[in-house]
């Protein structure tokens, strides 16, 4: 791969943003008419969709807990969604990995005792993968939940950051994140700013770590006021039509 | 099959005692448990011990062909099997997620912090490279996998010594151990892993947790180092709530700690290097 | 608001919705009988279909087709491969239906299940048996490397009849493929990668033919037929009709499951409804 510049001189990058500016993000709920909630959401042209079903009865009746739901992800990448295709197994490890952390990420924050002895599913799928997907999984993860109707302490927003060349920058890109810059993502709940999740794979000195984490932690807000604005529409509008 | 989880008597006692500033085993909170390192006699055996968590791991070499895309990358692969030996907690043949989550992250400490360099693992371009293995086993588990684990991986790695090998044009011969002395594999850093363990609504910060005390906490983060106070990953899934503070506090202690366990390493190679070239002479 | 017991003691009254639960069979028939379903179409209606194509830019061709509640995203990648042995000089197409949890409680995670299998097979068989594509066009240097296109299709949605909707997305992607013109060069196969495709440095796919289908379902022992079953008609009703039509009004394909016998006139009418709802569908593909 020849070296591309992914910083110019100007500081831009090589999508043109800014360092600290995220992608066009578009997101909808309530796209999917089998499921109980749903949520479809695209970071620049990655394309994520979220379905859950339930509460609903646990399928293994082994693992169901007398207090709390359990909750279940499953992770589906369609093979046309990289650069090349791929058919990844059901039991590729880094699939299994994310959807343990989206299990985990979700399981503090979703009110799961109010839904004891059952089983909340969360399905994700990958449909274009253009860096950056745990972030859209965990975000249209949270989207759907509140479509579904399904209690939880607070939104769940997240966002990735790395270290591009000279700056700090938000929001990689698949060209980004593949050329060797450190990338953390990082999951953030908006209301007390605390971090729930917080996964980085390459190498970076502790003295920029800093300064990485916190302007993810802007990049989590930026996320929040988006998401929110979404879900605040679809409920005015869906009164609007109960009022009728 | 479910792990037993501890009595309410137990999780009472062990959270009383974290609020006064005592740990079970009378470690302060940023201490880790005694390391013990012993090596076999073949090159690339470590046998790890920490406290009561024991992790064995072995390396092993071949020759093969390497991918066409990328004819001068040798192979660097990890087997981790938690067996029904280290707790009743494991299965053999299902992976439990605790399986995916100790294997990716050894997987991301070693191999995408390039800790290993796989372009000198090249023979013949295109022809032959070396593919290095490292099969890891549990043995005993008393809490803190991950960081024995990889402790134990990177030791072996840097105690692991590849046959010699000499190219003249098209020919390619392989010494024996005889002939040549083995030679050690480029390591170009060592990261090591540290695991914190939270309590009392984050107020707590424990390093190296026991069983008792994992199955307790509240939440964790595991935090990858080297020397060169680089961080290799970082992995904190769930769990409660942290604060950005709380997060660089942790990879303040992560950097002492690390200097700390890489000297006692270096200690143990250099001790066992002497011993060998004693029994040599 | 519908009572089931004649006699005079207390009758039981019920709101539909708990009818339909309890006697989902004759909550149906009590619509059918007015010549309507439940969700207002007439026996012979086919639901609102959209059809978008290049949904995704990382694949070669791409459209997303809804039809009613059952939505699918078909994919079309082009891999360089090896041609198969008998067939030097032909590249060859692999469809791939595929039913996650994601589009229904219905389905389990798991291998992919019987009706998956079944409907990948079907698809298959039309390309190959209707001659959809020339194979030969997918020819890059004979005996030693030809195109071949793998077809993902992914079910977002499933609200019933998802052979139609399969169909249709994998015609739609098909005309959306776009394929840059490779090099072939003494053994390896270079494919220029950054610049914007266009007609000199791309092609397109030449179709012969573009086969589309529709589907109905036999209601009360082949009586009645229903056209484009939803998911709760699918599960009542025995018996699937599928015709799949091309541009000419000749049939590709043509299958009669389940459900008794049915009479010569059951499948004529099928096949005459098929006829209309291609040209129909034809024209919706056009337009975008």
């Amino acid at each position: 791969m020849s070296r591309v510049e992914l910083l110019s001189p100007e500081g831009l990058r090589i999508d043109g943003r800014r360092p600290a500016e995220l992608r066009k993000i578009t997101s909808t709920t309530a796209v999917l008419s089998q499921a109980d909630g749903s949520a479809y959401l695209e970071h620049g042209n990655t394309k994520v969709l979220a379905a859950v079903y339930g509460p609903r009865e646990a399928r293994h009746r082994a693992l169901v807990l007398h207090d709390r739901a359990i909750i279940n992800v499953e992770f589906n990448v369609a093979p046309f969604s990289t650069g090349e295709r791929r058919r990844r197994t059901k039991n590729d490890k880094r699939l299994l990995e994310m959807a343990s952390f989206v299990k985990q990420t979700f399981e503090p924050v979703v009110v799961t005792t109010l839904y004891a002895r059952s089983q909340i599913d969360i399905y994700l799928q990958i449909i274009q993968h253009d860096g950056g997907t745990l972030q859209a999984c965990i975000n249209a993860a949270t989207m759907a939940l509140i479509d579904a109707g399904i209690a939880m302490t607070d939104y769940v927003c997240a966002c990735t950051a790395g270290w591009v060349e000279r700056e700090a920058a938000i929001d990689l890109n698949h060209i980004e994140e593949s050329s060797d810059t450190s990338e953390v993502t990082v999951a953030m709940l908006p209301k007390s700013g605390k971090i729930t999740l917080m996964q980085m794979e390459s190498r970076l000195h502790v003295d920029k770590l800093e300064e990485v984490l916190s302007l993810a932690g802007e990049g989590c807000k930026q996320m929040h006021v988006v998401m929110d604005k979404t879900i605040r529409d679809r409920a005015e509008d869906l009164a609007a039509k109960m009022a009728v | 099959m479910r792990e037993a989880e501890p009595s309410t008597n137990e999780r009472e006692f062990v959270l009383a005692a974290l609020k006064e500033g005592a740990r079970i085993d009378g470690r302060k909170f940023y201490d880790f448990r005694t390391l013990r390192l012993s090596f076999g006699s073949d090159y690339g055996a470590v046998e790890v011990q920490l406290g009561n968590t024991r992790v064995l791991a072995k390396v092993s070499c071949e020759v093969i062909r390497p991918f066409p895309d990328k004819p001068t990358e040798g192979f660097l692969t990890f087997n981790t099997e938690l067996s029904p030996m280290a707790s009743s907690a494991f299965e053999v043949g299902r992976q439990t997620d605790e399986e995916v989550l100790v294997s990716r992250l050894i997987e991301k400490a070693m191999r995408r912090s390039r800790a290993l360099d796989t372009e000198g693992l090249c023979i013949v371009a295109g022809e032959k490279v070396w593919s290095i293995r490292v099969d890891i086993h549990f043995l005993d588990h008393d809490g803190n996998l991950v960081d024995a684990a990889c402790i134990a991986a990177i030791t072996a790695l840097l105690h692991f010594r590849r046959p010699d090998v000499t190219v003249v044009g098209e020919d390619v011969t392989i010494h024996t151990l005889e002939q040549r002395n083995p030679v050690p594999l480029s390591i170009h850093h060592i990261p090591i892993c540290i695991s914190f363990a939270f309590f009392d609504n984050g107020e707590r910060v424990l390093v190296d947790p026991t069983y008792l005390e994992e199955q307790i906490k509240e939440g964790d983060m595991t935090l990858t180092l080297n020397v060169h106070k680089e961080v290799c990953a970082m992995s904190k899934a769930g769990g409660i709530p942290m604060e950005l503070d709380q997060i660089l506090q942790c990879t303040k202690i992560a950097v002492v700690k690390v200097t700390e366990l890489t000297a006692l390493i270096q200690e143990a190679l250099e001790a066992d290097a002497k011993k060998r070239q004693v029994s040599r002479k | 608001m519908t009572s089931t017991s004649a006699a005079p003691s207390p009758a039981f009254t019920f709101s539909a919705s708990t009818f339909q639960k309890l006697h989902p069979a004759e909550y149906f028939r009590k619509f059918i009988s007015q010549g309507v379903r439940p969700d207002g179409r007439l026996l012979t209606g086919f639901r609102p279909t959209t059809v978008h194509y290049g949904v995704i830019s990382t694949a070669n061709g791409s459209a997303m087709v809804r039809v009613g509640g059952t939505t699918v995203v078909c994919g079309v990648k082009a891999e360089v491969a090896e041609p198969r042995l008998d067939s030097p000089d032909q590249g060859y197409l692999v469809p791939n239906v595929d039913l996650s949890p994601i589009c229904s409680s219905a389905f389990r995670p798991g291998p992919p299940s019987e009706q998956a299998q079944v409907t990948s097979d079907a698809i298959d068989r039309v390309l190959k048996e209707s001659k959809v594509l020339d194979l030969k066009d997918l020819c890059i240097e004979e005996g030693k490397a030809v195109w071949s296109l793998w077809i993902d299709v992914v079910c977002v949605s499933y609200d019933g009849n998802i052979y139609d909707a399969a169909l249709a997305s994998v015609m739609a992607a098909l005309a959306n493929v776009r394929i840059r013109k490779p090099t072939y060069d003494e053994g390896i196969v270079k494919v220029s990668g950054a610049q914007e495709l266009d007609d000199d440095n791309s092609f397109k796919l030449n179709l012969n033919r573009t086969p589309l289908s529709a589907s109905f379902v036999l209601f009360d022992t082949s009586l009645e037929l229903l056209a484009d079953p939803n998911f709760a008609e699918e599960s009542i009703c025995e018996g699937q009709i599928s015709v799949t039509v091309d541009e000419e009004g000749q049939i590709c394909a043509l299958s009669k499951v389940g459900g008794g016998s049915s009479s010569p006139s059951i499948l004529k009418e099928c096949v005459d409804r098929a006829k209309e709802r291609s040209k129909d569908l034809r024209a919706l593909m056009q337009q975008q």
